[in-house]
């Protein structure tokens, strides 16, 4: 997949239910998009630098991004005591490393590179709460690159990429 | 590669069989499936080669609920 700006610039993502519900019209649909992660914006590395693949709920109440510990370990991500800090939700508060990834929209058959933005990510390895199972994406490193809005009415999300000065 | 909204489609299709598990998929093909997500992404990875699948989590329809994060 090429990167290609002028076909980038603009991306609409449906919402899609992200579970398993035989009836659909009481399916929930939320703002998800697609995503490959990996530890840094080198090529991928399956020993080094490996790549997951997957939809993340944008969320724009979330400060930074958020990934389970689980995947943080497929990606080989540093997680470094020095690095922990209390991270607030609605559900409660919780302990965190905080560190860095390479993320990327998948659009299209286009891939976009988003950089390196800061990622929480929960410092047990067992889940505990709800939410320590879900990928966010926040605020950090997306949301200064991009307009972003929401329409909840025709269930999309409009991501339009901010002219750089 | 498959579109996104495709490959999304396959896992939904057969979601019952998937219910509360991961899967990885590749050209439109479940090709890894299982609870733990580690051991989803090995072996994907092993089948998928230098190809990315896409990896997918099924959420059981019983723990359907409303977020609030």
């Amino acid at each position: 997949m090429a990167d290609n700006s002028r076909r980038t610039d603009k991306m609409r993502f449906k919402y899609h239910s992200d579970h398993n519900n035989d009836d659909e019209k009481s399916a929930v649909m939320r703002p998800r998009i697609e995503i490959a992660m990996r530890k840094s914006s080198d090529p991928v590395n399956a020993s080094t630098n490996p790549e997951f693949r997957t939809f993340g709920l944008v969320d724009s109440g979330a400060d930074i991004s958020f990934i389970p510990r689980n995947i943080a370990d497929i990606l080989h991500l540093e997680l470094s005591d020095a690095t922990i800090k209390t991270t607030k939700s609605a559900s409660g508060e919780f302990d965190t490393h905080r560190t860095t990834m390479h993320l990327e929209i998948i659009y299209k058959k286009y891939r976009v590179s988003v950089g390196t933005v800061n990622v929480a990510v929960p410092q047990k390895d067992k889940i505990t709460t709800d939410l320590e199972r879900y990928i966010l994406i926040g605020r950090d490193g997306l949301f200064d690159k991009y307009k972003i809005t929401f329409n909840e009415a025709s269930k999309t999300i409009d991501l339009t990429r901010i002219a750089r000065p | 590669m498959s579109s996104p909204e495709s490959q999304f489609l396959v896992a939904m299709k057969n979601r019952e069989q998937y219910s509360g598990q991961w899967i990885a998929i590749l050209d439109s093909a479940v090709i890894a499936q299982g609870k733990d997500v580690g051991e989803v992404y090995a072996k994907a990875l092993k089948i998928a080669k230098d190809k990315t699948p896409l990896f997918v989590e099924i959420t059981d329809k019983n723990k359907e609920q409303t977020l609030i994060l």
